[in-house]
């Protein structure tokens, strides 16, 4: 029998998702650090000067002449990003695979997250389109209606009543997100079929509930750990420290995803034993 | 746990982000010249008497004026005309002045619904002039009026544009004379726009009345069109406006409020006030007052409800500025000071500034990252003595008011928040100079020093006057010290109070209290288009391999082969752009860790220093037989310069390599417009970007995490 489904049970797929993050942002970063290499580098203290000289003089000066240069950078970063969302499809179901069984290879889970690559893809964009409709519908739309219809109110008071349906909206918005790990996950453990995916993971309110249970901490705790980034950050001079510090939260935050996947996987009914087992 | 983290963790990052408080800080210590500031006068010499009453139609958005006008004559000559200023005019049609000219964007937006001013009675003596009134048509007198001297008017018989009125005298007025006008006029005010007008309920009147332009003591009128970007002038006199509103509006005005009643459904007030060239007011029933006593001066803070933590920033900053600009300038010298903040919509009325009363701007809610409410407030309030106090002629020369302005804001602003004076964000501190420095960069290279109708367009205006000035002033004050260029601005601001200063008066005031070189560079950077750029052309540093070669001698030739001296030969070239000559101070940095400073001059290499110490073995005799200043600086060995003007070399012969020069490290030279190119190292780029590095690493991290599986 196999130990239960968490993120530890497969910490080799772990560090591949998180080195396959980290090389590919290594690589979507190059440009910018070459580009102010290049520009700033003559500089014997480096681009220290840029970012902790008071008063920024050096920063918003490299910035108006960069300014075409920065456009072309934020462009093709965005293109980069764009790639590996699509590419991290195939790196999701490869990791739900390999969560989902201590013995399969890596190449063989990445192979599963090829073979399933459509379906999550398409989970992704019902649940984006779903997320986007909703939201403007539920809570933007009203948000702003409000917002006009209140300006005659006391400002403080007229945000707090017109934040009300962007609050409602982040709640849809939670369970949309919830309903698409756990139809991800059944799609990757039995090889369903998106639709099968999606009604499975709509089927069983009280599971749809105990998963967000556990989610939700493990997501908070993730954007936490970007606000102990930035305080660190700004705490230390130290650009060695500030590496390994967010190289740490980085991992620790994949670890979180994993967990979270981990656990929509013991949700999703267990994959029945083959015939003659 | 998680949970713990999660919640920990964005407060302890929102934390790091959010400036400590700040408090107002103790007034700064500026040295009196030697034998003492100047006497500041008491009072201005009353050239003009304004008695108005105005009657506020707030669902028409009109106003019925009527009032008394008495203009002294103090020119030396017999006045046979009067020149007015019909200011709301400009808000009549598109084809006003103010509208019509091509200067693109700056000062919001000018194409909100018409207003204006019509005059009904002009009556001197029992005489109405009205009818004899002669427009003064000022066609293609600026570089972006499309509008030819033939061009026709849209309406035969009178210009398009009606700000400029002159009326001729059946009395011609003699020197020391007076005469007085009484007037009725009705305003027809905008959708509030460049200041004045309406949005909602809400008024604001600025120039809203008749207003006679200044007379020069030499008996010409300082008259002008309104133009997009030009302010306004006028003599100094006294007010006393009696405002009639809605007794649910809540009234602000300039100078202080000597009589109150409701009488039905009517709040009148009078105002009156002394040693002031404007009067506005504003009416809303929206406000909220806050009255604060601070530094003596009662200060009323009227603004939206739900506004509050805007206010207590502009409280804050206004007890720091008051503090600050009393000390540097002469103190404030009025009662009274009205602090309007606009609502919602009614943004164009905000960021002005009247004799004790401004306008200022921004969000409700308490962002102390971004400082845009207490820049507002202090730039402002500053104006009190850049225009009000100090009265420069604002569309001959705007830098006089703005740029000023702008330079003693930042001051301000610096004192208060330090570093991250214009933007506070954790460890992003920007400050308010490195908005200003755009300027120097501004589409064009205009004199800074010229009518605010001369600029090419309101992009280069806003960049040459406000921020290009400031860089000038800045760079000054850095250069010259601090100390001195303080004194300057002092005896500016004081022994000019409540007069009209002219350009030559300002340069006059830095040749006697700073000195004549500091004059020179100060016309230079503010009344031609001056453009400057000190750079490092290379540096170059090599091993001393010693005289390679042949040698001739008494003793026959001599065979010398390369060997190690143990030294290394060093060249710094700099270069500059530009005739601007000033003081740059230069940081040579050794192998060993080292560092040396020199102040350089381009045009004179042999008066930076005067007295060269006896050459030191190993100098640079090349340099010692030109003449060239040598200077002995262990560990270093000799350091010798040489320039023509256009270039200046740096050699640094001696045991450690250099390695890195460092032109202007203390960011004195703000007008420098690049200073991408003020260093070098060796071997090229050794500096590298590992902050970039990581920065961008870590944040693409968090991005592909965002968008990951």
């Amino acid at each position: 029998m196999e130990d239960p489904i968490s993120v530890r049970r497969r910490p080799d797929a772990l560090v591949a998702v998180f080195l396959v993050e980290a090389v590919v942002a290594w690589v979507l970063a190059a440009p910018w650090s070459e580009t102010i290499a290049r520009t700033f580098g003559a500089h014997p203290d480096g681009d220290r000067p840029l970012f902790w000289q008071p008063g920024g003089l050096l920063l918003l000066d490299l910035e108006h002449r960069l300014r075409g240069v920065l456009s072309a950078l934020v462009a093709a970063t965005s293109i980069g990003l764009a790639v590996f969302a699509l590419g991290s499809v195939v790196v999701l179901g490869g990791w739900l695979a390999a969560l989902d069984s201590r013995a399969l290879p890596l190449r063989d889970a990445l192979a599963r997250g090829v073979s399933t690559f459509f379906r999550l893809l398409g989970v992704g964009v019902i649940t984006w389109f779903a997320i986007g409709v909703l939201g403007a519908l539920l809570g933007l739309i009203p948000s702003w209606g409000l917002a006009a219809k209140l300006g005659h109110w006391d400002p403080r008071r007229a945000l707090l009543v017109s934040s009300l349906p962007l609050l409602f909206a982040l709640v849809i918005i939670v369970v949309l997100l919830a309903v698409a790990d756990l139809a991800r996950a059944h799609i990757v453990r039995h090889d369903a079929s998106l639709l099968d995916g999606l009604t499975e993971a709509l089927r069983d309110r009280g599971r749809l509930l105990a998963f967000i249970a556990v989610a939700a901490p493990r997501t908070l705790a993730s954007i936490g750990l970007i606000g102990w980034g930035a305080a660190i950050s700004t705490k230390s001079d130290s650009i060695l420290l500030i590496f390994l510090a967010h190289q740490a939260i980085a991992f620790a935050r994949v670890a979180l995803r994993g967990s979270v996947l981990a656990r929509a996987l013991r949700l999703t009914a267990p994959r029945e034993a083959p015939e003659g087992a | 746990m998680l949970t713990s983290i999660g919640v920990l963790g964005i407060v302890f990052g929102a934390r790091s982000f959010t400036p400590a408080p700040v408090v107002p800080a103790a007034p700064p210590s500026i040295s009196p010249p030697p034998g003492g500031w100047p006497a500041i006068p008491a009072h201005a010499e009353g050239v003009v008497q304004y008695t108005l009453s105005a009657k506020l139609d707030p669902v028409t958005h009109e106003i019925d004026g009527h009032g008394k006008v008495t203009l002294k004559n103090t020119a030396s000559i017999v006045l046979n005309d009067l020149r007015l200023h019909l200011y709301l005019n400009a808000f009549k049609n598109d084809r006003s002045i103010f509208r019509r000219a091509r200067v693109g964007g700056f000062r919001g937006d000018r194409s909100r619904g018409a207003g204006f001013i019509d005059i009904s009675k002009l009556v001197v003596d029992g005489e109405d002039l009205w009818p004899k009134r002669e427009w003064v048509d000022h066609r293609q007198q600026t570089p972006q009026d499309p509008n030819t001297i033939a061009t026709p008017s849209v309406v035969e018989g009178a210009p398009d544009d009606q700000t400029d009125l002159r009326i001729p005298l059946s009395k011609p007025v003699p020197a020391g004379g007076s005469i007085t006008l009484e007037v009725d006029f009705h305003d027809k005010l905008p959708e509030v726009s460049e200041r004045t007008g309406y949005e909602g309920s809400f008024h604001f009147a600025g120039q809203w009345f008749p207003k006679l332009a200044r007379l020069e003591k030499d008996g010409t009128w300082a008259s002008f069109p309104f133009h997009h970007l030009a302010e306004f002038y006028a003599d100094y006199g006294s007010y006393d406006v009696t405002l009639d509103v809605p007794s649910s509006f809540t009234i602000g005005a300039s100078g202080p409020l000597v009589e109150s009643k409701i009488e039905g459904s009517r709040r009148i007030e009078r105002h009156v006030i002394d040693d002031v060239h404007d009067f506005a007011w504003t009416a809303w029933d929206g406000f909220v007052a806050r009255d604060v006593k601070l530094e003596g001066v009662d200060v009323r803070f009227l603004a939206p409800r739900g506004y509050d933590a805007a206010v207590d920033r502009e409280v804050l900053s206004l007890q720091h500025a008051m503090r600050d600009k009393n000390a540097r300038f002469g103190a404030y010298p009025y009662p009274v000071l009205t602090v309007v903040h606009p609502p919602d919509g009614a943004d164009e009325a905000g960021g002005m500034e009247y004799p004790t009363l401004i306008t200022t701007g921004g969000p409700w809610w308490p962002n102390h990252g971004s400082h845009e409410i207490e820049g507002v407030t202090v730039h402002e309030f500053g104006h009190q003595w850049f225009y009000g106090l100090v009265g420069t002629h604002e569309v001959e020369w705007p830098a006089g008011d703005e740029g000023f302005n702008s330079f003693a804001d930042e001051l301000t602003l610096t004192s208060l928040f330090g570093a991250g004076s214009g933007l506070s964000l954790g460890p992003l501190q920007i400050s308010t100079e490195v908005f200003s420095r755009r300027g120097i960069d501004a589409t064009f290279d205009e004199p800074i020093f010229q009518p605010a109708h001369r600029f090419a367009t309101g992009r280069s205006y806003g960049g040459r006057v406000y921020g290009a000035t400031a860089m000038v002033l800045h760079t000054l004050r850095r250069i010259y010290g601090p100390a001195r260029f303080d004194t300057a601005m002092g005896v500016w601001t004081r022994r000019y109070r409540f007069q009209h200063p002219r350009p030559e008066d300002f340069f006059a005031v830095l040749r006697e209290h700073v000195g004549p070189d500091c004059e020179l560079a100060a016309r230079i950077m503010t009344t031609t288009a001056f453009s400057y750029d000190v750079y490092v052309e290379s540096l170059t540093s090599e091993r001393d391999k010693g005289p390679i070669g042949y040698f001739d001698g008494t003793g026959g030739r001599v065979k010398k082969e390369a060997e190690d001296t143990g030294k290394w030969v060093s060249s710094v070239w700099l270069g500059r752009r530009g005739i601007l000559d000033l003081p740059i101070d230069v940081e040579l940095r050794f192998a060993d860790g080292t560092r040396t400073r020199r102040s350089i001059r381009f045009s004179a290499p042999t008066t930076a220093v005067s007295a060269a110490p006896a050459p030191q073995p190993g100098a640079d005799v090349t340099a010692i037989a030109l003449g060239m200043p040598v200077e002995a600086e262990p560990p270093h060995g000799p350091i010798a310069t040489s320039s023509n003007g256009t270039w200046f070399r740096i050699d640094a012969d001696g045991p450690s390599q250099l390695v890195a020069v460092v032109v202007d490290p203390d960011f004195k030279l703000l007008v420098d417009r690049s200073r991408m190119d003020n260093f070098a190292s060796l071997p090229a780029g050794r500096g590298g970007a590992p902050i970039t590095r990581e920065r961008s690493l870590s944040w693409l991290e968090l991005l592909l995490r965002g968008v990951g599986p």
